[in-house]
């Protein structure tokens, strides 16, 4: 059987319950949320409660207002994984605050007005955003492990944290940095608007440092160093001069512009790009791999550069996945006579004279795969 | 190379995994891209609920093609809830989750019955984990694209899928694994897939990541499936020169356009028999992927769990 106490003594909120007993203290989120759910004014319910015997109401030091709009009444539900109220004495966290706007669709600074107006006091030290985006809340939490660590009023962010929390939300650094200054967070740099584009490429490519170089006027040192400052990845070396090719052999595709090429400090720039980047510049492949190396691309000591380009030697390359320090072994060398219709003894030939190991002693037979289509 | 890894593309499309607490004005057009749904490790995290709610609340599903469901959100109940909504879905991925989120072994599936009824429009399905999972043998008569990726598949599931009416079907893909993480299939529970059975269709089979790879393999040599294939893959298992010998001595093979046998444990000679017996004829061959038998093994000879010493590429 229900009990006719029960539309003010427990309300279910989605999935939750609010519940209140005579021997604990009523919180002032309970009261409102019972007041706009029944439809009746605070004091009414506060009266009601009262004759029911419960004495210690929680109320604002600010008139009760006389009537409470059901969503206004849920901003002061706590942003906790148990349903609670924050209490109203006490400054309303910005965890909180953004926690609220987010779920009831409202701006910041609506979602103060209206907390404040319901006797809340929120600490704000300058106006707050008046667009609403839901994503604040991840934007202050800064270790998402047991209850969180959040940014409260006036925190301060690290560069690190602005560029961990846009891998999270999959958008730019700059669109995080403009707000969480917004919010009202110190960083330790000023965002200016040049820097959503220098933020781009999260690799800090030099092809990209090049290119922004370019589109600005701004020198490729004076990129660097502002990525620098937005504590962003940035390349290791930046030409004095820039060649006109330089970003045709920087670009993945050959075509100057993003996907750039990869560094790799392990086994180095791969043979297979220098000599693609060759062909399509009619330079020779040891012209190419002497200017990648002055842009940080170096190629592995084992490669044996030859001395022309050959569409035949990057079929076969495009077919190789083993850098200079792997052994490349018989199912490698298979792998490639299939993909290129050689026979595996032409491939384990071709790969030796450029420089591979072939540790297997295999004799590695003449016949050729059938290449379909 | 981990063998799961989240999905980049699916469909045909590219992958857009919906980022937390994102607003729809931020995302593309509903139809551009395979949808991928998932929430973080954390009680912090969005709610499954909640990012489920706005999705849902703000993507036009009638557009979306392509789902992706990882960490999170389980999949069937939730789907058929709005079959009435997805009318254009005609892709499926469900437990696309790497191991640092939850291992293969663990990942909870279902009984796929009430999904495949409620989609008539799906054309390919992919399940990642095997663990509670069951597939109707009334099948589905537009589904042209199977993938079950599991370290252990129940072999009841394997041989209702073997059973099963699939008339569309073109490729079909069975990550059987380890009897330890809930695998067993045995070549008899798949005889009605490799009979050619209710799967007219059929044009690329793999019976891969099983610990009996070689009497699979020869099993498929007198197969009468095997005809109907452009490609058939043995991957990921615990193939050998014997079963490898099987496929030499059996039917031809040479109508094939492809042949993945990669994760393997044949001696090299094999290999250049293998290679030099199909690639002329046009057969690409895939060795890669060479495997080094544990001379130890596990378990000792009187141990009825003694191990050959060759495993399979995806268990636990």
């Amino acid at each position: 059987m229900p009990n006719s106490t029960e539309p003010l003594t427990r309300i279910r909120i989605g999935r939750d319950v609010s519940w209140i007993e005579p021997a604990r203290r009523v919180p002032y989120g309970h009261v409102l949320y019972a007041a706009a759910s029944l439809g009746r004014g605070p004091a009414a319910v506060v009266s009601e409660l009262t004759a029911l015997g419960f004495a210690d109401i929680e109320l604002p030091e600010v008139p009760l207002p006389l009537t409470v709009d059901p969503d206004d009444a849920l901003l002061p539900k706590a942003d906790t994984y148990n349903l609670s109220w924050l209490e109203v004495g006490t400054p309303v966290p910005l965890r909180h605050l953004l926690a609220a706007a987010g779920r009831q669709g409202l701006s910041p600074a609506d979602a103060a007005r209206r907390l404040t107006a319901l006797g809340w006091t929120v600490p704000a030290s300058h106006p707050l955003p008046e667009t609403p985006d839901p994503r604040d809340i991840v934007l202050i939490r800064t270790d998402p492990r047991g209850n969180g660590e959040w940014l409260d009023w006036g925190g301060e962010a690290s560069s690190g944290h602005v560029r961990k929390v846009a891998r999270t939300l999959r958008c730019n650094p700059h669109t995080v940095a403009t707000r969480l200054i917004a919010l009202g967070i110190r960083l330790p740099y000023t965002p200016e608007p040049a820097d959503e584009r220098i933020l781009e490429d999260p690799e800090g490519a030099l092809g990209h440092v090049l290119t922004v170089a370019q589109e600005t006027g701004r020198r490729p040192a004076d990129i660097v160093a502002r990525l620098s400052e937005l504590g962003a990845s940035r390349p290791g070396t930046v030409p004095d001069v820039r060649e006109p090719d330089d970003l045709v052999i920087l670009s993945e595709n050959l075509d100057g512009r993003a996907p750039w090429l990869e560094r790799n400090n392990v086994v180095g720039v791969r043979l297979h790009h220098i000599l693609r980047a060759a062909l399509a510049t009619r330079r020779s492949p040891a012209d190419i791999a002497e200017r990648l190396d002055t842009l940080g691309h170096w190629l592995h000591e084992n490669a044996n550069v030859p001395a022309t380009a050959d569409e035949e030697d990057i079929r076969l390359l495009a077919t190789v996945d083993r850098s200079f320090l792997d052994g490349v072994h018989l199912e490698h060398v298979l792998h490639s006579a299939s993909r290129t219709g050689r026979s595996p003894a032409d491939v384990a030939a071709r790969l030796t004279a450029l420089g591979y190991r072939l540790p297997d002693e295999v004799d590695y037979p003449e016949v050729r795969g059938a290449v379909r289509g | 190379m981990s063998y799961v890894q989240h999905a980049q593309n699916f469909y045909g499309l590219p992958v857009l995994t919906v980022p937390p607490y994102t607003p729809a004005t931020l995302l593309p057009d509903a139809a551009s891209v395979a949808w991928r749904l998932q929430t973080g490790p954390y009680a912090t995290d969005e709610d499954a609920e909640d990012c489920w709610e706005r999705f849902t609340s703000t993507v036009e599903l009638e557009k979306v093609r392509a789902l992706v469901l990882g960490h999170g959100m389980d999949g069937v109940s939730r789907l058929t809830d709005l079959r009435s909504r997805l009318t254009g879905l005609e892709a499926l991925f469900l437990g696309d989750m790497e191991d640092e989120e939850e291992m293969i072994s663990t990942i909870d599936q279902s009984d796929l019955a009430p999904l495949l009824e409620a989609f008539p429009g799906l054309r390919e399905l992919v399940v990642r984990g095997g663990d509670g999972l069951d597939f109707p043998v009334t099948g589905h008569a537009g589904l042209r694209a199977l993938r079950v990726e599991s370290g252990g598949l129940p072999p009841e599931a394997a041989a209702h899928i073997a059973a099963a009416d699939l008339p569309s079907l073109e490729r079909l893909e069975l990550w059987l694994g380890d009897d330890d993480y809930g695998g067993g299939t045995t070549v008899e529970q798949l005889a009605p897939l490799l009979a050619g059975d209710r799967k007219p269709a059929l044009r690329h089979l793999g019976l891969q990541n099983s610990p009996i790879q070689d009497e699979l393999a020869a099993a498929l040599a007198s197969a009468p499936v095997v005809p109907q294939l452009t490609s058939l893959s043995l991957a990921m298992g615990t193939l050998s020169d014997e079963g490898a010998e099987a496929l030499l001595h059996g039917q031809p093979l040479t109508h094939l356009e492809e042949l993945d046998l990669s994760h393997h444990f044949l001696s090299e000679a094999m290999m250049l028999r293998i290679w030099t017996a199909l690639e002329p004829a046009g057969v690409r061959v895939n060795l890669r992927g060479r495997q080094e038998e544990d001379d130890e093994g596990w378990g000792d000879e009187d141990d009825e769990y003694e191990g050959s010493g060759r495993y399979i590429a995806v268990a636990e």
